[in-house]
C-alpha cells in the first residue's frame, strides 16, 4: 500500500477483496438507498393485488418513523396523488420531463427512478379498476425540481373526485 | 513504564466517569444500558447510539431528558404545527406509563419492535394496537374509515365517499373471515401474512445502522471495546 509507484501499488479494489482487510469487515449500506430500489412485485393486476384500506393507511406520514432519523437535513420527502391514467402513461410523462432535465432513468412496469442532482423514485400501485396511487419519493438538497418542473406537467393526470367525502 | 501508563489511564477514566455521572443523573438518563439491551433487540452500543438520538429529540423544546408530544411531532414532521391522528396513536403506544411523556426506556422498548431483527409477532401486535383506535381489542369498520379518510386528507388525495366505501368493503371481505364486521387479532395476523407489505412501516432499516448514524455515542460509552 505504501509503494510510491502508482502502477505497482495495490488498488482499492484489491484491498477490498484482500482476506486481511475482509476479516471482521462489515459493509455499511446506507439504508436510505433501499427506499429508492424497485420493490419486487408479482406484476399481476388481479383484484387481490389492488391496494386495500390498510395499504392506504400505511402511506400516512404519521406512521412513517424513518424521519426520526434524518440527521443532517437530507430528508426523504414523500408525496402522493391519485390518477385515472394508466401507469404506462404516467411513467412515460415523467420520463419525458426527466430526459429534458438530463436525468438518468431506470424503470419497470410499476415505477421509475430518476437520478440527477437528486434522486427520485416513483411507484404506482393500482387502487381500483379505474384508479392508481402514485407515490413520489425524493431526496436531495437544493431546488425542488419535482415541484418546479415535474408537477406542472403532471397536473392534468391527477384525479379530481366530483363529490366530497361524508364523514 | 507500562504500569505507569496504566495508572494514568485509570486516573483519566475515573475523571471521565466522574463527569459522565452528572449527565446520567437526569431523569430517564442512561443508567443501565446493559439491562435495556438484554430486554430489547438492541446491542449495548446500539442502545447508547439510540440514546444520542433520544437526547437530540428530547432537548428540542424543553431540555429535560424527556420527549413530550410537541418534541415528538417536531422530530417526525420537522414542525410542531402538524396535528396527526397517527402520530398521536404512535405516541400513545410508546407511552406505556400513560403520563404524556416518553422517557428513554419507553423510547427504546418501543423502537425495538421496529428493528429489522425484531420478531414479526411483535410487529403484528404493535400494528394491530395502532389501528385499534378505540382500544377495544378489535378493529372496527368505522375506525378503518376514519384512518383512511385522515390519510387521504393528510396527503391531499381526493376520493369520493363511494370509492372509499367500496375499498373498505373489499378489505373487510378479505380480512373479516368470521363475518362479524370487525377485524380481531387473528384475522389481522392472517391478513398481514398474506400481504406482508402492510407491515412495511413496522421496520426501520435505520435502526440496524444506528451506531454509524450517531457515532458520538462512543464519547459517552460505558462499555468496554470488545
Amino acid at each position: 500500500m505504501l509503494d510510491p509507484n502508482p502502477h505497482k501499488r495495490i488498488t482499492v479494489n484489491e484491498i477490498l477483496n484482500d482476506p486481511w482487510f475482509r476479516k471482521g469487515y462489515r459493509e455499511i449500506e446506507y439504508p436510505v438507498d433501499n427506499e429508492f430500489d424497485f420493490k419486487n412485485s408479482g406484476g399481476d393486476m388481479d383484484e387481490s393485488s389492488f391496494l386495500n384500506a390498510f395499504d392506504i393507511i400505511s402511506y400516512s406520514s404519521g406512521f412513517d418513523l424513518s424521519n426520526l432519523f434524518s440527521n443532517n437535513g437530507i430528508r426523504v420527502t414523500c408525496e402522493m396523488f391519485i390518477s385515472a391514467e394508466s401507469p404506462e402513461r404516467i411513467i412515460e410523462k415523467i420520463e419525458e420531463v426527466a430526459k429534458d432535465e438530463g436525468m438518468r432513468v431506470t424503470k419497470n412496469e410499476k415505477g421509475i427512478r430518476l437520478q440527477g442532482s437528486f434522486v427520485m423514485m416513483v411507484e404506482i400501485n393500482r387502487l381500483t379498476e379505474e384508479l392508481v396511487v402514485v407515490e413520489v419519493k425524493r431526496r436531495g438538497l437544493g431546488r425542488d425540481i419535482w415541484k418546479e418542473k415535474f408537477k406542472p406537467q403532471l397536473n392534468a393526470l391527477i384525479y379530481q373526485s366530483e363529490r366530497q367525502v361524508r364523514r | 513504564m507500562v504500569q505507569c501508563l496504566d495508572g494514568v489511564k485509570h486516573l483519566l477514566s475515573a475523571l471521565v466517569n466522574c463527569c459522565d455521572s452528572e449527565i446520567y443523573k437526569q431523569p430517564g438518563g442512561l443508567e443501565n444500558p446493559e439491562a435495556l439491551a438484554r430486554e430489547t433487540v438492541f446491542s449495548v452500543s446500539e442502545i447508547e447510539a439510540l440514546y444520542e438520538l433520544f437526547k437530540k429529540i428530547s432537548s428540542a423544546v424543553i431540555d429535560d431528558g424527556l420527549i413530550n408530544k410537541e418534541e415528538f411531532q417536531l422530530a417526525l414532521f420537522k414542525t410542531n404545527k402538524k396535528e396527526s391522528l397517527f402520530a398521536d396513536r404512535v405516541f400513545d403506544l410508546f407511552d406505556k406509563k400513560h403520563n404524556g411523556i416518553l422517557d428513554f426506556e419507553e423510547f427504546a422498548r418501543a423502537l425495538s419492535v421496529f428493528h429489522p431483527n425484531a420478531p414479526i409477532d411483535d410487529k403484528i401486535e404493535f400494528s394491530f394496537q395502532l389501528y385499534d383506535l378505540k382500544q377495544q381489542g378489535f378493529i372496527e369498520r368505522q375506525e378503518v374509515k376514519q384512518m383512511v379518510v385522515a390519510t387521504l386528507a393528510e396527503s391531499g388525495m381526493n376520493l369520493s365517499d363511494d370509492v372509499i366505501e367500496s375499498i373498505i368493503d373489499k378489505t373487510f371481505e378479505e380480512a373479516d373471515t368470521k363475518h362479524d364486521g370487525k377485524i380481531d387479532k387473528e384475522e389481522w395476523r392472517n391478513l398481514v401474512m398474506r400481504h406482508p407489505s402492510l407491515l412495511k412501516n413496522m421496520t426501520l432499516q435505520y435502526l440496524k445502522d444506528i451506531t454509524t448514524t450517531f457515532p458520538s455515542f462512543v464519547f459517552h460509552s460505558q462499555v468496554d471495546d470488545t
